[in-house]
């Protein structure tokens, strides 16, 4: 009991809510990590505001006010905790999921607040890829860009990293889709 | 003398009584976000990083609350007024 609790955390399932019979996942993507780096080492400087304070007023926050601080310290780093968290959820919780049978975007947007599209795999025309910049370029990110047929709007999928591949497993898969093959022999996470 | 004895007591337990709602209340935000968070990582999470991402969150969040609980206890609450 204790080792199938334990490996939720190493190989749970890729699967999701809105999962149709038969439907198995190719790819389940996720922004690019270099996105979330900028507001965690924000964070990570608001963390050091408290440490900071202490040794600078050392003497007198030691004589005066020391359990006050350490309250208040613990206070603030309980709002950090929450910060960086909902900052994570936000980042794991936007997905691109690939399957043998549609491309769905799940959308947090905030708490209770969630946006889901999907297409169709056989409706995939083209999918163009856009890496613009030297951060995104040196990192191996970008966007996906994604043109269904008809006159459909176009599926966006931003800070992807190594879009290329997407691309490449994305028109294979719809390819075998369109062939009628019915089961994908790659599955991964990018 | 005596008089002035009284109302300080009486000045104390009601910054007493008044800092345990506010710190209840502050908890309650505290754990009522907590749950908002873990809810969404377990309920929608795809794949094991949210999982994992849940698991540190709820030990960091214990601990964090029980450090600041001891703090909370310890605090003179007189020593403010007097």
């Amino acid at each position: 009991m204790i080792r199938s609790f334990l490996n939720l955390f190493k190989e749970s399932a890729q699967t999701f809510e809105e999962q149709e019979k038969g439907e198995t996942v190719i790819l389940l993507l996720r922004r690019h990590l270099f996105v979330l780096y900028l507001p965690l080492s924000m964070l990570g400087l608001f963390v050091l505001g408290p440490i900071l304070i202490f040794l600078v007023f050392y003497t007198y926050i030691a004589t005066n006010f020391l359990t006050l601080f350490l309250f208040l310290a613990s206070i603030y780093y309980m709002i950090l905790w929450l910060t960086g968290f909902y900052l994570l959820m936000m980042y794991s919780l936007n997905t691109v999921i690939v399957t043998n049978r549609r491309v769905i975007e799940r959308n947090q947007l905030g708490f209770f607040d969630r946006q889901v599209s999907e297409l169709h795999i056989y409706r995939i025309q083209d999918i163009t890829v856009s890496t613009k910049g030297i951060i995104p370029t040196m990192l191996h990110y970008g966007d996906v860009i994604i043109q269904t047929a008809g006159t459909e709007q176009k599926f966006v999928f931003r800070q992807l990293p190594r879009p290329e591949e997407v691309r490449t497993t994305i028109m294979k898969a719809a390819s075998m889709a369109n062939a009628g093959v019915k089961d994908h022999p790659e599955r991964g996470t990018i | 003398m005596e008089g002035g004895q009284n109302s300080a007591i009486i000045k104390v337990m009601t910054l007493q009584i008044a800092l345990n709602a506010i710190m209840f209340a502050v908890y309650l935000i505290f754990w009522g976000a907590a749950f908002a968070i873990l809810y969404h990582l377990v309920r929608f999470g795809v794949g094991t990083q949210p999982k994992r991402f849940a698991a540190v969150f709820l030990v960091g969040a214990v601990l964090l609350f029980t450090a600041s609980v001891i703090c909370f206890a310890k605090l003179d609450v007189a020593s403010f007024i007097l």
